[in-house]
């Protein structure tokens, strides 16, 4: 099962590089626009889809690290039965969050990404610039992949701590 | 249900399940689609999802990663090392002089982050060992260091600022300028508290050792030259804002690249920085972005169930003296600032109190600068304050956390009388962007 975190982990790093990207480009962009006088059509929108793409998943990242910011004071130099207790409390809230998030999301990009004419012809939302992508169905569908992955860590998290697995380590969580 | 009792359960709920140590994204988030589903049914979701993807196509945010990437980069680079040592040189033979230092050094570092982690740990690492092996007072030091280190996000660029921006609709680069002087004020007033400090009881901030200064001037000004050039970027970045040569994400990008060329110059950019560094930013994005998913999406909710309205009367309702609400407000914040970290706060608040404040006539760049003002403040105060728990991953071992929470005291005094300032003098605020803009 850790190599289902471990391959999350991964990605994590992978889609880190994306920020890079969005540099070079936006580099690029401004040199183009000053220096030769042509702006770009597709910067803007690509880097606003990597930077997307990477804060969706930043979640899920930090959900696998158990690092997103509480206020562990009470909780963690409690018993360990009551941090368990505590744990399973907050496991409980990110599933019905991201539960509810990834229902919405799931309607909301089927709306914008899978959208056909009559005769047929895929057409989903599209950004409405020069370039015309369909950058916010790919934003929209990101956040429901984003929100569905992030569930399944707690959903996973959830059952280690019923079996006893998960550890519970009081690092400085609250940053 | 009536909405006033409403507020008071989800007030109550959100302070039961933060202070049980459940994360902040998941409190506001998982209270919203339960209020949502019960009351709207699965059609109800509808308004957490929208929410949330118009939140993230918003392209300001880019300047989110990017400044954080600058900011990291320099950390990961010998730059905060270099600049210590070279202001150490210049000016330690001053009592209390090496804390004086650290707040100059905490506001040139400001100048290149916009967030206050990095900078915290940074001086807890370089300055607050060198200090204590001075013999500097215990709480003098610390304070400098996360009273110092939290200039961070006063000192333009600042990720509290681009926030306020987005949800406030008003221009980031005005607020980048107004939040100059207040920042300067702050710094002024620490340098003037550790001055009075060591002249009332010199034993408080001993000299710097003998040795440590007589560096030849040749190597003195090695120092300064090393540290030139990030700064230099640093200085092109803002400039750029503040010009409108480029928009702030670009500029913050463009200020990425000309940091990643200052440490490749500075012979220390390597494959393993880079790395650390941009995972750094994804885990600060992923962290302060689902962060505000949650409490946006809470805010809808509401929002939807007339609680804003509701929120506003309540405030309105207070008082006849517009002075009053806003101290109230202030209040507000600083209550908060006690329990929830800035983001969770500004989501919470600032749809209640930004109509409010149109209404009651007050400038809404100025209040930002007060709200920013009124984080520094959050930072440092226990049992949430961020700047602690950063300084205490980085000091020394003797240093427990009940040492730096005692150290906060002192300063937080100055943080109010800074606020105070500013709240009663709008214009220490507001007369540089008049000055540049007109």
């Amino acid at each position: 099962m850790r190599h289902i975190d471990q391959a999350l982990l991964w990605i994590g790093r992978g889609l880190s590089w994306g920020f890079l990207g969005i540099v070079a480009m936006m580099v690029y962009e401004v040199a183009a626009r000053y220096g030769f006088n042509a702006p770009t059509f597709w910067a803007h929108e690509i880097a606003g889809i990597l930077a997307a793409v990477a804060f969706v998943f930043g979640g899920v990242y930090c959900m696998v690290e158990r690092s997103h910011m509480r206020i562990g004071l009470l909780v963690d130099t409690a018993r360990p039965s009551w941090r368990r207790l505590a744990e399973a409390l907050s496991l409980l809230c990110g599933a019905v969050y991201l539960g509810g998030l990834a229902l919405a999301m799931w309607s909301i990009s089927q709306k914008s990404l899978f959208r056909f004419s009559t005769e047929g012809v895929w057409m989903p939302e599209r950004s409405g610039t020069s370039w015309n992508t369909p950058a916010p169905a790919i934003i929209k569908f990101a956040l429901f992949l984003g929100a569905a992955l992030f569930l399944a860590v707690i959903l996973l998290q959830i059952w280690r701590l019923l079996r006893g697995r998960l550890a519970l380590d009081p690092t400085d969580r609250e940053a | 249900m009536d909405i006033g009792v409403l507020s008071l359960l989800i007030v109550g709920a959100m302070a039961g399940l933060l202070m049980l140590g459940v994360p902040l994204a998941f409190v506001s988030g998982a209270i919203a689609v339960v209020l949502a589903f019960a009351h709207f049914g699965t059609g109800g979701l509808f308004i957490i999802g929208s929410r949330t993807a118009e939140f993230i196509g918003s392209f300001a945010l880019v300047a989110v990663p990017m400044f954080v990437l600058m900011a990291s980069i320099m950390e990961r680079s010998g730059v905060a090392r270099d600049l210590y040592r070279a202001f150490h040189v210049w000016a330690g033979e001053l009592r209390g002089g090496v804390a004086m230092i650290t707040t100059v050094v905490a506001v040139i570092l400001g100048a290149t982050t916009g967030i206050i982690g990095g900078e915290i740990v940074l001086l807890g690492l370089i300055a607050l060992p060198q200090m204590l092996k001075l013999g500097y007072d215990k709480k003098l030091a610390i304070g400098t260091i996360t009273a110092g280190g939290s200039l961070g996000t006063m000192i333009p660029p600042s990720i509290i600022l681009i926030f306020y921006g987005i949800s406030a609709e008003v221009s980031i680069s005005h607020l980048f300028l107004a939040t100059v002087m207040p920042g300067l004020l702050l710094a002024g007033l620490y340098i003037a508290y550790i001055l009075l400090r060591c002249r009332l009881n010199p034993a408080l901030g001993p000299p710097a050792d003998e040795a440590d200064r007589q560096l030849p001037l040749a190597e003195k000004l090695a120092l300064l030259k090393g540290v030139a050039l990030p700064l230099g970027v640093a200085g092109a970045v803002l400039i750029s804002i503040y010009a409108g040569f480029a928009s702030i994400t670009e500029s913050a990008a463009v200020g990425v690249a000309g940091t990643i060329l200052a440490a490749w110059v500075r012979r220390e950019l390597s494959l393993e920085m880079l790395r650390g560094a941009l995972l750094q930013a994804l885990k600060t994005c992923g962290m302060v972005f689902w962060l505000v998913f949650g409490t946006n999406a809470l805010i809808g909710v509401y929002n939807l169930l007339g609680g804003i309205a509701f929120a506003k009367d309540l405030l309105a309702g207070i008082s006849s003296e517009p002075a009053v609400i806003l101290l109230v407000m202030i209040g507000v914040f600083i209550l908060l600032g006690f329990f929830i970290d800035w983001i969770g706060i500004l989501f919470l608040t600032m749809p209640i109190f930004l109509p409010t404040l149109q209404v009651l006539g007050y400038d809404p760049i100025w209040f930002g600068i007060v709200f920013n003002l009124s984080m520094q403040i959050a930072y440092l105060t226990p049992p949430f304050g961020p700047a602690c728990f950063y300084l205490k991953g980085a000091a020394p071992p003797g240093v427990t956390l009940n040492d730096i929470f005692q150290a906060q005291w002192p300063f937080i005094g100055l943080q109010l009388i800074g606020l105070g300032l500013v709240v009663v003098f709008p214009q220490i605020a507001l007369w540089l962007p008049k000055l540049v803009y007109g």
